[in-house]
C-alpha cells in the first residue's frame, strides 16, 4: 500500500479525494492464456503481492519480450505506416484499458510492478463527450518510482507525474513497451487517486490554461515554425508568384500524400481545390489506424468510407474500445469496401461479437487477423475467403465448423495462430490441418489443450513448418515417439515452443537435436522430466540456437547451466526460480 | 569536364557540367534522344525556368550529383517527412513563392529528389494546422459555397466534437 496520506506529486489539493483500484479490465491486447492465471483480470482490486517480487499467478504477466516476436517466422510486419509520423507511433507493443468505479479528476496514479518494471510508456484517459486525453507520456513527462519494501525488493510503485486534465474520468488506457525488455514483466495492480469534486480554484486555472491553448490567437510557435512563417510572409501576397493552389494536380497530390488521414481531413476544409485532391482514392490504399486509436470513431469511419474506393489494406487494431464505433458502422464499411481488401487487421477492437460478417464480405483477403473476436453465427454460412495465407484467431471464439471450413478452403495458408483459444471442442483440428494446410510455415496452438495422445501425428504432413508453438496444447500426454517423428519430418524448424507440453521426453530432445539444425528458439519451460544430458545434445546439434527457455525445468543441475553459459555465450539461457 | 549551355527563360546562359545537368531527366532525355552532343556548342533552352530558380536548381543538383537514383514511387514507400537532411533544410529556407517555383521547376525538369524534398517541406508546413491556419499560411481564399461548406462540416463532425 501507499505509505503516504496525501498525493505527493500534485501541487493542488483536490476535495473529496478517493483512492480506487481497478474495477474492470475492458480490453487487454496481451493475455498469457485463456484462463485467469497471469491474466489481465488480476489487475482488478488491491495488489495481491506487492512488494513481493516474482511471476505470481495472480498478477498480470506480459510474457513477450525483446526482439524475439519480430524475429519469429510468424511475424508479419505492419503495413500502412509510411505516412504515420514517428511521434504518432511510439514504440509500444501492447495495451490494456482499465476502468474504475467512480469518475474522478485524476490527481495521482500508481502502478504496482512486481516483475521487471518499466513497461508503461503512455497513459491516456477517456472523458465522456470529450474523447481521449493524454495523462502521461514517457517521452515528455516526469515520473517518480518508489522501490518496493524500502528498496529491499526489486518491485516498485511507479508514479507518473500526471498532466492536469480538467475533466472527470474512470477509464484509463495503458500502453506498454515490451520490445526493450530482456524478460517477462508483471503488473500487480493500479491505484488511482483523484477528487470526485474538483477544487474550484484549480479548475478555474486548468480551464483557463485549456482555453488559452485552444483559443484561435496562436500561441508562439516553436522556433523552426516561426522561422518558416517569417519567410512565408515575404512571399505570399499577389506578387504573381505561384501559390499552393496553383500547383498542378499531381504535385498537390504528391504533397498531400505525405500527410496522415487526419491531416487530410483538415486540408479538405481549406478550399475547393484541396477538397478535390483529398478525395483522391489513391490516398487511401493502405490505411493503418492502429496508432490513431484515440481518434477513430463512427464519423471517421464514415468519412473514410466515402473516400477509400479500392482500399487494399486496413488495420483497425485496438480501436473503438469505449464503443466509439459500432458493429453497424463496420458492417456499412465492409459492405462497401470488403471486396477490395487483401489485408485486414481487427485485433482487439471494441466490437467483439458477431464479427463473422467479415468472412462473408472479403473474398480477396490474404491476411486476416482478428485476435479476440467472437465469430459467432447462428446460421453457419461458408466463408468467401479462399486466398488466405495468414490467419490469426488468437483468443478468438468461433464455432468449430467456422474454423474447419476456413482451414479446408485455404490450402495456401502459411501462418495460422489459434493461440489461447479455449477450443476443447476441436479434437480433430490437427487432422484437418494435416490434410488441407500442408503449406503451413507457422502454427500456434499455445494453451489450446486440443491435442490428444496422437494429435501430433497428422502434423507430420506439414513438412515446411518453421515455427511451431505447442505450449500447453495437449490435454493428455502425447504418445511416445510422435514428437520425435514430427521433428524428423520438419527439418526447417527454427522456432519451437514446448513449454508445458505434456509427455515430452529426453528422446524427443535427442531427435530435435538430430533433425533440426536450424533451430534458433527453443522454449522448454516447466519440462521437469528433461535431463541436462538431453539438453546438452541440443547445444551440439543446433548451432543456430540463440534462446533457450529452461525456467522451472527442475531436473537440470546448476553445473550444466554454468557450463552452457561458459561454452555458448551467444545463447540466451533463461532459467528462473 | 564536359559542359553544356542551359538557357533560362529570361535569356541567361548557364555553363553547366554535363553530369550535373543530367540530374534532370528532361535534360538527360534531350541530350540522349535528340542527339545533342557534348562537343556541340548548342544551347538548351529551358523556357519554363527563370535564371534565379535555375541557379538554385543547379546549386541543389551540384550538391546531390552523387546521390543514388531514386526509385519509382509507390504507396508502400516511406512517406515520412522528418528525414530532410540539414543541408536541404537550409537550402529550402526560402520565401514561399520561391519554394513553389522550385517545385514547378523540379517537376518540369524531372528532378525527383528535389521534387520530393520540396513537397515534403510543404507537407511539413501543413501538418498540425487547422484549416484556417492553413489558409493563412498559404494565403488561400475559402471558396466553398455555403452549401458546400455545410456538407463538409457535416461529414467532419468527428473532428469538431473533440
Amino acid at each position: 500500500m501507499m505509505s503516504r496520506e496525501r498525493p505527493l506529486l500534485t501541487p493542488v489539493c483536490y476535495a473529496g479525494e478517493l483512492k480506487q483500484f481497478v474495477e474492470a479490465v475492458l480490453m487487454a491486447s496481451h493475455e498469457y492464456g485463456p484462463n485467469l492465471s497471469y491474466g489481465s483480470v488480476n489487475l482488478i482490486g488491491r495488489p495481491s503481492n506487492f512488494p513481493n517480487y516474482g511471476d505470481h499467478t495472480d498478477s498480470y504477466l506480459l510474457s513477450s519480450y525483446g526482439e524475439w516476436p519480430r524475429l519469429a517466422p510468424s511475424y508479419r510486419p505492419e503495413f500502412g505506416l509510411a505516412r504515420v509520423a514517428p511521434c504518432d507511433n511510439p514504440p509500444v507493443d501492447e495495451f490494456f484499458v482499465a476502468s474504475f468505479e467512480q469518475a474522478v479528476y485524476p490527481a495521482e496514479l500508481g502502478v504496482y510492478e512486481t516483475l521487471h518494471p518499466g513497461t508503461v510508456r503512455r497513459i491516456t484517459c477517456y472523458v465522456v463527450k470529450v474523447g481521449w486525453l493524454c495523462l502521461w507520456d514517457d517521452r515528455t513527462d516526469k515520473r517518480q518510482d518508489i522501490a518496493g519494501d524500502r528498496g529491499a525488493s526489486p518491485s516498485r510503485l511507479f508514479l507518473p507525474t500526471l498532466r492536469t486534465v480538467p475533466h472527470r474520468t474512470r477509464v484509463l488506457r495503458f500502453e506498454l513497451n515490451l520490445r526493450d525488455h530482456r524478460y517477462i514483466s508483471g503488473l500487480d495492480g493500479i491505484i488511482l487517486v483523484g477528487g470526485v469534486h474538483d477544487f474550484p480554484e484549480a479548475r478555474g486555472k486548468a480551464l483557463a490554461a485549456a482555453a488559452a491553448s485552444a483559443s484561435p490567437t496562436p500561441s508562439p510557435p516553436p522556433v523552426e515554425a516561426a522561422a518558416a512563417l517569417e519567410l512565408i510572409g515575404q512571399g505570399a501576397g499577389g506578387t504573381g508568384q505561384p501559390n499552393l493552389t496553383d500547383m498542378p494536380y499531381e504535385i498537390l497530390y504528391h504533397i498531400l500524400s505525405h500527410l496522415d488521414w487526419f491531416a487530410l481531413a483538415d486540408v479538405e476544409k481549406v478550399c475547393v481545390r484541396c477538397a478535390e485532391v483529398v478525395a483522391d482514392a489513391r490516398l487511401y490504399r493502405e490505411v493503418n489506424l492502429r496508432p490513431y486509436w484515440d481518434r477513430v470513431d463512427s464519423y471517421f469511419l464514415m468519412w473514410l468510407g466515402n473516400r477509400c474506393a479500392g482500399i487494399n489494406k486496413l488495420d483497425l487494431s485496438g480501436c473503438g474500445i469505449v464503443n466509439e464505433f459500432s458493429k453497424i458502422d463496420l458492417q456499412i464499411f465492409f459492405n462497401r469496401h470488403g471486396h477490395t481488401l487483401t489485408h485486414l487487421r481487427l485485433n482487439c477492437i471494441g466490437v467483439r461479437h458477431a464479427m463473422s460478417f467479415v468472412l462473408l464480405l472479403c473474398p480477396e483477403l490474404t491476411e486476416l487477423c482478428m485476435q479476440n473476436a467472437v465469430l459467432d453465427n447462428q446460421h453457419y454460412q461458408p466463408s468467401v475467403c479462399k486466398r488466405l495465407t495468414t490467419l490469426d484467431l488468437s483468443r478468438a471464439q468461433y464455432a468449430p465448423e467456422t474454423l474447419l471450413g476456413l482451414l479446408q478452403q485455404n490450402p495456401n495458408l502459411q501462418h495460422l495462430s489459434l493461440a489461447s483459444c479455449d477450443q476443447s471442442s476441436l479434437p480433430d483440428i490437427t487432422h484437418t490441418i494435416g490434410e488441407h494446410n500442408r503449406a503451413l510455415l507457422s502454427l500456434k496452438l499455445w494453451k489450446t489443450h486440443v491435442l490428444g495422445a496422437h494429435g501430433l501425428v497428422p502434423l507430420q504432413h506439414c513438412t515446411k513448418l518453421q515455427e511451431l508453438d505447442l505450449g500447453y496444447s495437449n490435454h493428455e500426454d502425447c504418445a511416445e515417439g510422435t514428437l520425435a517423428r514430427l521433428a524428423a519430418a520438419c527439418p526447417d524448424l527454427r522456432w519451437l515452443v514446448l513449454g508445458g507440453f505434456r509427455g515430452i521426453t529426453n528422446n524427443d530432445l535427442l531427435a530435435i537435436a538430430r533433425h533440426c539444425p536450424r533451430l534458433q528458439y527453443l522454449d522448454l519451460m516447466s519440462s521437469v522430466m528433461l535431463s541436462g544430458e538431453a539438453i546438452n545434445a541440443i547445444f551440439i546439434g543446433c548451432p543456430a540456437l540463440r534462446l533457450l527457455e529452461l525456467s522451472y525445468c527442475s531436473g537440470i543441475e546448476q553445473q550444466w547451466l554454468d557450463m552452457w553459459r561458459r561454452q555458448f555465450p551467444h545463447v540466451d539461457v533463461k532459467h528462473q526460480y | 569536364m564536359p559542359t553544356i549551355k542551359l538557357q533560362s527563360s529570361d535569356g541567361e546562359i548557364f555553363d553547366t557540367d554535363v553530369q550535373i545537368a543530367k540530374c534532370s531527366g528532361t535534360i538527360k532525355t534531350m541530350l540522349e534522344d535528340l542527339g545533342m552532343d557534348e562537343g556541340d556548342d548548342e544551347v538548351v533552352p529551358l523556357p519554363n525556368v527563370n535564371s534565379a530558380i535555375l541557379r538554385k536548381v543547379l546549386q541543389w543538383a551540384t550538391f546531390h550529383k552523387d546521390d543514388p537514383i531514386p526509385v519509382e514511387d509507390d504507396d508502400s514507400k516511406e512517406k515520412r517527412t522528418d528525414d530532410i537532411s540539414s543541408w536541404d533544410a537550409d537550402f529550402l529556407k526560402v520565401d514561399q513563392g520561391t519554394l513553389f517555383e522550385l517545385i514547378l521547376a523540379a517537376n518540369y525538369l524531372d528532378i525527383k529528389g528535389l521534387l520530393d524534398v520540396t513537397c515534403k517541406t510543404v507537407a511539413n508546413m501543413i501538418k498540425g494546422k487547422t484549416p484556417e491556419e492553413i489558409r493563412k499560411t498559404f494565403n488561400i481564399k475559402n471558396d466553398f459555397t455555403p452549401a458546400e461548406e455545410e456538407q463538409v462540416r457535416k461529414e467532419n463532425e468527428w473532428c469538431e466534437e473533440k
